[in-house]
């Protein structure tokens, strides 16, 4: 079973470094069928669309922290490249995030009805989060005895987190008046594995006179589906079967509103994963006990008073005693990631529209927006192209682009929220790529529209 | 081209596209240049809170006592049991044998062709009770012993002996043994018994009339078995006593040596120490005597002295009281406990012998018993009794000290990398309660004992005195903080260390000015060790 543990460090790493989609291109190109996964409201313009089976796929990273251009500089004397990590620390957050999804669309399809807007999906979601103090890194890099000496290195908040699940999402919308449509996503999930650090309270504070170091901090781990990859006595154990059996249940529901203020200007809302999973199987809860340890080195009044005192021993009994905990198989339950987008546009011309956008994430307490400003190019109905500027993780230098092509009743299109990150990725903290083929059916005047444009 | 001036937007959307994007320098990292992690770790080593006790009397915390529990005032004791005399040396009951004869005369008897009829006589006889020189004993409760008694005769005759021992009892009942002897044709006739003298009491007076002495009755009855009686038959019963223990002993023990000779006391406090001045206000030796003997004693001191083994001196005492009764105790069981003891008043010098740091008390004397010879009063001694010598070197700690050297060398393995090390610091944290400065030297020495390298150039104060009220009473701890720094040579060479010399000074505080102090037990010293190494990792 050795070689389960491995592989679930491996996926949970790999996992943890291959996606942070927010795919705020995707919200521009508001006409692509998948845009009403951003806002329920959004819809193509296709009486009818089936996606391909697998075919939209979004992957992406983010890192916060820093860019692999803070790592290295060039030395100015003799253009070597200097490893330099403490540059990356300076540019650090006292928090950090490493944040990785990935969106893997199994089948999708949606239609109209007249006013009335219907539609399907299931999706496989796999997100992760790792948050790092910059303490951490200060401490693996300067040791505790530099300009942590005196202090308290916080490790508060270091932790993982993991979701892994299957959406069911039924959406509908519906255009209210002439200026408003609404819409709504209800999903059913059922939950393959999860991570979700409660709590992780962790700090190590070096005495700046006595070198004693006192550690503090307490940590509550629940995990679900995880189990099985370390226990010996579950060989047999396949996590997919938790994609239909809804063992892990969890429901969420995305809303959106959109608004035409006049022939110029446009808003739009969306309130996106609004929900949670209640983990029922498989669970391993971690809880700690709160730490308050102060290591002081050899008790010496022990050590000369006793010929068969082991300081190895005595520290391996005070620390398990310190750092006990217990674990238990309680059901638990984990939120989604819940986020949430408003968008204005400006139809500059016929076919050129403007647009601005917030997006807002909330990760285990922590707020974190992002703004978008965009310029959408939409030619008739066969080809639309949006270009974005984003700032976001503490990133100012992200430039996202994508467009969509349709040939006859295929759609295909693909987006990037950093294309920068693909040229030089070493100057950049987030990466994302997403695409996808769309069936398209319909309406009739859409191809006399086209004749007409050519 | 009218379709293309109708995508002027696509084209321009195109060119801002590709405009935007920067000209990105990438990352050349054949050109990666070899760099240094250089970690800085600081580590507590260990830490102590140490007492007076962990400090003066770390191998046997009864080398401390509160001689004042009011208010905490300590002394350092030092202690050696001169003799623990055991019972069975002063009386000493050996195997012993003794043998009486009865003759035809005793026998009433007369040389006859042929005897018939039974004729029956009573004979006594006092038997001698031997014991080690000068000890009358009177009484004896035995724990153990036998008595074998064994008959032989050359009588052609039955013969039946009953031997009854008067004052030898058991339950307050005399012993006696009966030894029948049936003539079979054979001479010389044999037979024999034995006694178990196993909680016997044996009187040894003979009724007040002498010592070491009991009695033996023989009933003696012969009949004739019609063979004659030639003339020179007798009867003989030999008496023997083996594996003989007492349970108490009365009596008169004599004036034995106790065998009180000579021995030294080891002071541990300057035991490391090689030179310095150290005066205490009010230092006193004791002897102490248990005596759970029946008898009173006397010792005679004949010399009481001070050795510095560092330099060889020696400082005797002088007028010091020389002659020492130890009374008895009035009654079995009990335990007298006499002491005689050495102060400032009936020892002048006593103060000045333990001022030049010694190392050793040394005393010879001899103890008597029965000082005085033979009195009224029985000696009385039990089997578990003791005489027992204790001696006490007490040194009140109220005073002053300084130049008090010490030197150790303790043995030092470090085996580790140290390439990876670039500089350690080593940092001494005391929090002192004693009124007491320390200063040390350390001297890293390799296999051959030669030096290699020094921290410290002098001596260094690690440890600075606390401060003491008007009554030399400590009221306020010092905190010292002491960094000895290693570079790069020195740690290179930490793999050839094998052994470390502490070459360390102490004194009191202001201990050159005559300023004294007192230790109580309540004084405290914090010690924290700690380390900081930074380290150069390539890259």
């Amino acid at each position: 079973m050795k070689y389960k543990y491995i592989i679930l460090v491996l996926t949970l790493l790999f996992s943890s470094n291959i996606d942070a989609q927010k795919n705020f291109t995707l919200y521009g190109l508001n006409e692509t069928a998948q845009a009403h996964y951003l806002n329920p409201t959004f819809k193509t313009k296709a009486k009818f669309y089936l996606s391909l089976p697998v075919a939209y796929q979004s992957f992406g990273v983010s890192n916060s922290g820093f860019k692999l251009n803070d790592l290295f500089q060039t030395r100015a004397t003799d253009d070597s490249l200097v490893f330099n990590p403490n540059n990356a620390l300076n540019k650090m957050a006292k928090l950090n995030f490493l944040t990785a999804e990935m969106h893997n669309e199994i089948l999708a399809f949606g239609f109209k009805s007249k006013e009335n807007y219907f539609s399907f999906s299931l999706t496989n979601h796999l997100v992760s989060n790792l948050t790092y103090p910059s303490d951490l890194i200060r401490f693996a890099l300067e040791g505790n005895g530099k300009s942590l000496l005196g202090k308290r290195a916080s490790l508060d908040g270091l932790g993982f987190n993991l979701n892994s699940y299957i959406e069911y999402a039924f959406g509908y919308n519906r255009k209210v008046s002439s200026k408003l449509t609404v819409g709504g996503r209800f999903k059913l999930l059922s939950g393959i594995a999860n991570v979700d650090t409660r709590k992780s309270k962790l700090g190590i504070k070096t005495d700046a006179t006595t070198f004693d170091l006192t550690i503090d901090g307490s940590a509550q781990v629940n995990t679900s589906g995880v189990k099985p990859f370390y226990e010996t006595n579950n060989a047999t154990y396949i996590p997919f079967k938790s994609i239909l059996n809804f063992k892990n249940f969890g429901m969420a529901v995305d809303l959106g509103a959109n608004y035409e203020l006049n022939e110029k200007f446009a808003f739009s809302a969306s309130l996106l994963d609004l929900g949670a999973i209640k983990w029922d199987t498989e669970n391993a809860n971690f809880v700690s006990n709160e730490v308050n340890f102060k290591f002081e080195g050899v008790d010496l009044n022990h050590y000369l008073n006793d010929s068969t005192y082991s300081f190895v021993d005595a520290i391996s009994d005070t620390l398990t005693k310190v750092f006990d905990g217990y674990e238990n198989s309680d059901s638990y339950i984990s939120g989604l990631y819940t986020r949430f987008y408003l968008g204005s546009t400006y139809k500059v011309s016929k076919s050129f529209t403007f647009g601005a956008t917030l997006y807002n994430e909330i990760i285990k307490k922590h707020y974190r927006p992002g703004l978008i400003l965009s310029g959408n190019l939409k030619v008739n109905n066969w080809f639309a192209a949006t270009i974005n500027y984003s700032a976001y993780a503490r990133s100012f230098a992200n430039i996202g682009f994508g467009f969509s092509i349709k040939g006859g009743p295929f759609q295909w299109y693909i987006i990037s929220d950093n294309i920068l990150a693909f040229m030089a990725p070493q100057g950049a903290k987030n990466a994302h790529l997403s695409t996808g083929l769309n069936i398209l059916i319909g309406p009739k005047k859409d191809q006399e529209a086209k004749a007409k444009f050519e | 081209m009218k379709s293309l001036k109708k995508n002027r937007n696509l084209i321009t959307f195109l060119l801002l596209a590709i405009g935007i994007l920067p000209a990105c320098k990438k990352l050349e990292f054949d050109k990666l240049a070899q760099n240094a992690w250089n970690p800085n770790l600081a580590i507590p080593l260990a830490h102590a809170n140490f007492g007076v006790y962990d400090i003066l009397a770390r191998q046997d915390s009864t080398d401390i006592v509160v001689i004042d529990n009011t208010t905490g005032a300590i002394a350092l004791v030092y202690k050696g049991e001169v003799v623990s005399y055991d019972a069975q040396s002063i009386v000493q009951l050996n195997d012993q044998s003794s043998q009486t004869s009865l003759s035809l005369t005793d026998l009433n008897l007369v040389t006859l062709p042929a005897l018939s009829g039974t004729i029956s006589t009573n004979n006594s006889d006092n038997i001698a009770f031997n014991t080690n020189a000068g000890v009358e004993i009177h009484a004896i409760d035995f724990s153990n012993g036998t008595l074998n008694l064994a008959l032989s005769t050359s009588l052609q005759h039955d013969v039946t002996v009953v031997l009854t021992f008067p004052e030898l009892k058991l339950n307050n009942v005399p012993i006696s043994r009966t030894i029948n002897l049936t003539y079979t044709g054979e001479i010389p006739q044999t037979g024999s018994t034995s006694v178990d003298l196993t909680n016997v009491i044996g009187d040894f007076t003979l009724g007040n009339t002498t010592v070491n002495t009991f009695k033996v009755n023989c009933q003696t009855t012969i009949t004739g078995t019609g063979q004659p009686v030639v003339g020179n038959e007798n009867i003989q019963i030999d008496f023997n006593l083996s594996n003989l223990e007492f349970e108490n002993v009365r009596g008169y023990f004599g004036q034995q040596n106790l065998g009180i000779s000579n021995d030294t006391i080891l002071m541990k406090i300057f035991e490391t120490a090689s030179t310095g001045y150290f005066e205490l206000i009010n230092p006193k030796v004791k002897f102490i005597i248990d005596n759970s003997f029946g008898f009173p004693a006397r010792i005679n001191f004949s010399e009481i002295k001070t050795i510095n083994v560092a330099t060889g001196q020696e400082f005797p005492l002088t007028s010091f009281p020389n002659v020492f009764d130890v009374n008895a105790p009035a009654v079995v069981g009990q335990t007298t406990t006499s002491t005689l003891e050495l102060n400032t008043t009936n020892t002048p010098n006593l103060a000045t012998v333990i001022t030049p740091v010694p190392k050793y008390f040394y005393f010879s004397a001899t103890a008597q018993s029965n000082p005085n010879g033979q009195t009224a009063n029985l000696n009385f001694i039990e089997a578990d009794s003791k005489f027992r010598v204790r001696t006490e070197v007490e040194l009140p700690l109220e005073g002053l000290a300084y130049g008090f050297e010490m030197k150790d060398t303790v043995p030092f393995k470090f085996n580790e990398d140290v390439s990876v090390i670039e500089s350690v610091m080593f940092r001494i944290n005391v929090d002192n309660g004693f009124p007491v400065d320390f200063k040390t030297q350390l001297l890293f020495l390799d296999q051959n004992y030669s030096p290699l390298f020094t921290i410290f150039n002098t001596p260094e104060a690690v440890v600075q005195s606390a401060l003491v009220d008007n009554g030399g009473k400590v009221n306020q701890n010092t905190i010292k903080i002491t960094d000895a720094t290693l570079n790069t040579l020195q740690i290179s060479q930490l793999n050839q260390v094998k052994y470390v010399l502490i070459n360390g000074v102490a004194q009191t505080l202001d201990g050159t000015n005559g300023q004294i102090v007192k230790f109580y037990d309540s004084y405290r010293l914090g010690l924290k060790f700690g380390m900081q190494i930074q380290g150069k990792v390539g890259l």
